[in-house]
């Protein structure tokens, strides 16, 4: 909602902000400009400073001072008509008054974008919309910062959101100032709200009449300082009967010209106060430093202009998938899904969009009591490993457990999983079973897809659509990305005791293969079977080789397969990219925690630390002697300070302890280290990362903050 | 203090009343070239007491920009005017008018006056930029103060 009301009256208004930013910039300099013409008039009176003007100034007619203090008399005598910029002290002048046409130009620009009454209510709009804009701006720089006691704290994330918010926290206040001043003139310009201009001070009926006094003598103007002046209009030299019409901050009035007595004078309303103090928030004029200060802010408005549309057109390209996500409460169908990968995601999203009202969420947020008018529920689950929960199901069997509620729909369970696993599609049976226990009535039996298929999905899907009773066609296939072969072209074995193997490889790289970076992952195809299995790369492209760093599992498809190679053999392979297991593009302290072969992500992002920005390793490995995994590489990066601390736990030696031990020593470091910003990132076992976390959230440190940041990220196997 | 439309539509004075004997006059009326909003124009007749007669040609409305047209506004605030008669159109720097008005011949070369002020924004303001005898003759001028590039009347 709140991005919406920032994003969609933004986009609107994108080219018409632009134009106004820009001629508002150029007409910021000129109070600045006018301020320069300006001369000291050491307090003098009103009446000193008229008649020198007038000894020097033959048909004079009218006195006029700038908000920024200048002054210029306007005369009409035999020469004819002049304008002249004067000096208040000596009554001369200096330079005639001319208005400037560039400066003429944008501000007719500015207000009607050169197309009259259209224009400007457009650019009253626009004004308006500036000013939403920057309230939810404001909320959403709070929400994306964790709080607005964070509404200063560095931006993360990718380069051009960072620009959005950088810009935004310095143009903020300028923004709000300008789009609130120029609503306000706006709606005072179309009578909406009374600017106190449209009414004029009736003309006297007690005027004397007779020969008039000289400006200097006459009494009303005594004691009127100039720098309260705006305006003196002198009499008709013909006409007896007309009066001087004196203007000033407070007031207008009319004064006699021969007897010089004030004959009325009206104090500004409210109405016009405001307004005069509005408009010189708006123009700078009175207060011409604003005016530049103003005028830079808005020279930042076309950088957020732009980097505010590139953010909006990158989410409408990447957020396609869920856009008819009916609410939990008014759906009639609810897809829960249990995905590890994101392929199980793909399936219950091809499903989702071919059903009419229905929710889709993952189990983890599993909440039926705000099913509120649901008829039927979907689980939709594969499997992580040897049959545990994946991970955007991990805590739906607890939170199952503590709602009591049978509820008034029925469910139905798909699972997806691998039939060359023992356990094939363990978890989906546990949620059906879990189900079934709880009492819940289930409107279709369970059904299992091996690998993927999407013939099983159509099926099912046929099956589905009887009992709902309508036709349904699914047709999802998992896309495949490029397979490679690999060849293994450097082997470095790990192991001391034989019954713990860990081997370090190094695949060529092939031209084509697309880019990666440390941290993603490699997907190994084992011969007579389609599952790959998941490596973490230790390098980057721009290595020009492919490191991973594996750990024989007795038993396992993959590890004892690559562990068979030798060099100059070949295995199939593909890049599945991990973008969010990546440091942050800050220059803030980096804290990786890992063990095993959790190190191979580490020694990528170390090597890539050309910034030489704080990176501490907390590493737990079994025995020095057995798995001393990249000892060399470290050191030298220590020596060029890549790497600022190594932490090295060992399991298996003399009073052996493990990564999480080393934390806690450490506690002192840690807290120091976050309070820069910094940002954690694990890599390795379940097991080891539980116990890392609950180190960690020990010493008081938030995790489940940090994670909204990206401040703790994790790869976990 | 009051609004001034208050003051103008209680106002008694006459607006160039329907006449037998009268002419119809085509005045014709250039503005200066500047960069900005259009110019504020009015023309009217005086009597040889130098009161406000009649307006003959106004093209604005808004009551916060009049005061600008000074030598008519100051009758107006003391002898009161009709407005509502007249044009609200713009009339852009560097352009043109024309209009015809029906004057009666009392009025004509007995000592009646045509003035015209004009004013625009950051142009300044030019009272009395042409003040010419109300006569039988056709006439072609130029403002002494140079808002009003030309101006003629033809009857």
């Amino acid at each position: 909602m709140l991005r919406q009301l920032h994003s969609i009256p933004g986009l609107f208004a994108a080219f018409f902000v632009f134009i106004l930013a820009l001629s508002g910039a150029v007409m910021s300099i000129q109070p600045a400009l006018d301020k320069l013409d300006a001369k000291n008039s050491n307090q003098m009176s009103i009446a000193k400073m008229a008649s020198l003007a007038a000894k020097t100034h033959a048909g004079i007619e009218l006195i006029s001072q700038s908000a920024n203090g200048t002054l210029v008399v306007q005369y009409f005598n035999d020469d004819g008509a002049g304008k002249d910029v004067f000096d208040p002290q000596t009554g001369q002048s200096f330079k005639p008054q001319q208005a400037s046409a560039i400066f003429g130009f944008f501000k007719q620009l500015h207000r009607t974008f050169y197309v009259g009454t259209t224009g400007r209510v457009v650019a009253g709009i626009i004004a308006f919309i500036m000013l939403l804009a920057c309230f939810s701006g404001l909320f959403m720089l709070a929400k994306r910062l964790g709080g607005w006691r964070h509404l200063f704290s560095t931006s993360r994330g990718k380069k051009i959101p960072r620009l959005h918010v950088d810009v935004s926290r310095i143009i903020i206040i300028g923004l709000f100032i300008t789009s609130l001043t120029g609503s306000y003139m706006s709606l005072a310009k179309f009578e909406i709200i009374d600017d106190g201009k449209g009414s004029f001070l009736a003309f006297p009926e007690n005027i004397l009449g007779t020969d008039p006094t000289p400006v200097g003598q006459l009494p009303a103007l005594q004691n009127i300082a100039l720098e309260d002046l705006r305006e003196l209009r002198f009499p008709f030299p013909d006409d007896p009967s007309d009066v001087f019409t004196l203007i000033t901050a407070n007031g207008q009035g009319y004064i006699d010209q021969a007897t010089g007595e004030m004959l009325v004078f009206e104090p500004n309303t409210l109405s016009r106060n405001v307004f005069e103090f509005f408009y010189m928030l708006h123009t700078g004029q009175g207060l011409w430093w604003l005016g530049i200060l103003l005028g830079l802010s808005a020279l930042g408005i076309p950088i957020m202009s732009v980097t505010g549309v590139i953010i909006w057109w990158r989410r409408q390209k990447t957020s396609t998938r869920i856009t008819t996500n009916v609410a939990a409460d008014k759906a009639e169908i609810v897809i829960l899904v249990g995905s590890e990968t994101n392929v199980t995601w793909g399936f219950a999203q091809h499903l989702q969009q071919k059903l009419a009202k229905t929710h889709i969420v993952a189990m983890n947020a599993f909440k039926p009591t705000t099913y509120k008018n649901a008829k039927k529920i979907i689980f939709i689950t594969s499997t992580y490993g040897d049959g545990a929960a994946p991970e955007s199901a991990s805590r739906f069997l607890q939170k199952l457990d503590k709602s009591n509620k049978i509820p008034n729909f029925e469910y139905a369970v798909l699972g997806f999983g691998d039939k060359q696993f023992t356990q094939y599609s363990k978890f989906a049976n546990d949620v059906d079973a879990a189900l079934t226990a709880k009492g819940w009535q289930s409107f279709l039996p369970l059904e299992l897809v091996d690998r993927q298929s999407s013939q099983a999905f159509e099926a099912w899907g046929h099956k589905l659509a009887k009992k709902l009773g309508l036709q349904l066609e699914l047709n999802h296939i998992v896309s495949q990305p490029k397979i490679f072969d690999l060849t293994l072209n450097n082997i470095e074995d790990h192991n001391h005791d034989d019954e713990f193997f860990t081997r370090i490889m190094q695949f060529s790289l092939p031209t084509n293969m697309p880019k990666f970076a440390a941290g993603d992952l490699l997907a190994i195809i084992p011969p007579q079977t389609n599952i790959a299995r998941y490596y973490s790369l230790a390098t980057s492209s721009a290595d020009g080789i492919l490191g991973i760093c594996v750990s024989k599992q007795q038993g396992g498809l993959c590890s004892p397969y690559l562990h068979g190679l030798k060099v100059g053999d070949q295995a199939q392979a593909y890049i599945q990219p991990n973008e969010n297991f990546r440091p942050n593009k800050t220059q803030s302290p980096i804290i990786m925690i890992g063990a095993g072969t959790g190190i191979a992500p580490f020694i990528g992002f170390i090597a890539n630390n050309n910034s030489k920005r704080d990176m501490h390793l907390y590493w737990g490995g079994r025995h020095p002697q057995s798995d001393a995994l990249y000892q060399e590489s470290l050191a030298e990066h220590l020596a060029s300070n890549h790497l600022t601390s190594l932490n090295i736990a060992h399991s298996r030696t003399e009073n052996g302890q493990y990564v999480q031990q080393k934390l806690t020593q450490d506690a002192d470091k840690i807290q120091k280290l976050m309070a820069q910003n910094a940002q954690i990132i694990v890599c390795g076992g379940r097991a080891m990362a539980d116990q890392v976390k609950q180190t960690l959230a020990d010493m008081g440190i938030d995790i489940d903050a940090l994670k909204l940041d990206k401040r703790y990220i994790e790869d976990v196997y | 203090m009051k609004k001034l439309a208050k003051i103008l539509l209680i106002s008694t004075a006459i607006w160039l009343p329907q006449v037998a004997a009268a002419r119809n006059v085509t005045f014709d009326l250039t503005v200066k070239s500047y960069t900005g909003p259009g110019a504020y124009v009015v023309v009217y007749i005086t009597r040889p007491d130098n009161n406000l007669h009649s307006t003959i040609w106004l093209n604005s409305k808004e009551e916060k920009y009049l005061p600008a047209l000074r030598g008519w506004h100051r009758h107006a605030l003391r002898q009161g005017v009709r407005i509502d008669g007249f044009s609200g159109a713009s009339l852009g720097a560097g352009k043109s008018v024309k209009f015809n008005v029906n004057i009666p011949d009392s009025l004509i070369d007995t000592g009646y006056k045509i003035q015209v002020d004009a004013a625009a924004e950051d142009q300044g303001m030019a009272p009395k930029d042409v003040n010419i005898p109300l006569s039988s003759k056709n006439v072609k001028t130029t403002g002494k103060r140079g808002f009003i590039t030309a101006f003629s009347m033809k009857m």
